[in-house]
């Protein structure tokens, strides 16, 4: 073929682009299609639309959110005793008797002990002199 | 719309819908046309784009401005063609779509135009979608300029350039097969 001119182009596009089309033009397909059902609707849900609205699922999630929050928050409570942090063991020195940390400064070896001799004797630079008996 | 109205035949939604039908129904095919270039495809997603609203309405959904959204579902259709399974199996019985006539009527001794066609097509192909689309909506739908600039939402200038640089390159490519040798200079004529 051969077209050398704009008409010659707009002719073919003209002819080519009104080819492409059915003539006579189809139904709208409801006139020959059996109408869906309502289930068939739902089940068949489009995705090229927006979504519908889902407020019941969304206030169910919210509810469900919420739950668990308080749920945790509870539970953390009870856990904890409340909010009055609980006296922690040691921390006063006992009054009955029983067991108790130290304050650090408190801490001090026992005088007349074995390292207090070992220590002696390493300030007078002699070899350590250890009473074996103080082991038995 | 209250639920239900779609249901009844001869309802007047259902006319409305016909009307819709009439009204738009080529605008819609144009559009996917112009992506594929495959006429028993854009039908397809014409007709399904249709249904798509029909079950809308159905179900009781209110859709403010049916063009619009018709010509959405349309594009989103004509796009998810190439990854989805729609061609093969869309939502309509296979027995409504064999039913729909396939390709244009064509003597079977035309074989010079078959062969202009089948060329163009080509051609066609090879353009930008941009290209495709006013292309189609001028020649398929007769649109003149001012219902284009409406349709895609541009200026009437626009559409007078578009439309010139669309089949300057169209001839440009068909002239490279040497079936078409571009006019100097003036390039659009002044269709209506």
């Amino acid at each position: 073929m051969t077209t050398n001119s704009p008409d010659d182009l707009d002719r073919l596009l003209s002819d080519f682009f009104k080819a492409q089309m059915k003539n006579p033009w189809p139904n709208a397909p409801l006139a020959q299609a059996a109408e869906p059902s309502e289930l068939a609707t739902r089940l068949d849900a489009p995705r090229n639309e927006p979504a519908p609205a889902r407020r019941d699922q969304t206030a169910r999630a919210k509810f469900t959110l919420a739950a668990s929050v308080a749920f945790l928050l509870g539970t953390a409570f009870y856990m904890s005793d409340g909010y009055a942090p609980a006296p922690r063991p040691g921390a006063q020195p006992a009054t009955n008797g029983g067991p108790s940390l130290l304050n650090a400064s408190d801490a001090k070896a026992p005088q007349g002990g074995v390292l207090d001799t070992l220590s002696k004797d390493k300030v007078n630079g002699g070899a350590p002199k250890v009473d074996p008996s103080q082991f038995e | 719309m209250p639920k239900g109205d779609a249901k009844t035949a001869g309802s007047p939604r259902r006319e409305e819908f016909e009307a819709l039908y009439q009204q738009h129904s080529r605008e819609v095919w144009a559009l996917a046309y112009a992506r594929w270039t495959d006429s028993d495809l854009a039908l397809d997603v014409t007709q399904e784009a249709f249904m798509r609203l029909w079950k809308q309405w159905e179900a009781g959904e209110d859709i403010q401005n049916p063009r619009a959204w018709l010509l959405r579902v349309a594009r989103n259709l004509a796009e998810d063609y190439a990854k989805s399974a729609f061609r093969r199996n869309g939502t309509q019985a296979p027995e409504l779509l064999s039913g729909i006539r396939s390709s244009q009527p064509m003597p079977s001794d035309d074989l010079e135009r078959r062969e202009q066609f089948a060329l163009l097509r080509a051609v066609l192909d090879e353009l930008a979608p941009a290209d495709r689309e006013i292309l189609t909506l001028r020649y398929a739908l007769d649109y003149d300029a001012n219902t284009i600039a409406e349709r895609l939402d541009i200026a009437v200038t626009a559409v007078h350039m578009r439309l010139s640089r669309a089949r300057q390159r169209l001839a440009e490519k068909l002239s490279s097969h040497g079936d078409f040798a571009p006019a100097p200079a003036d390039g659009e004529t002044n269709r209506p």
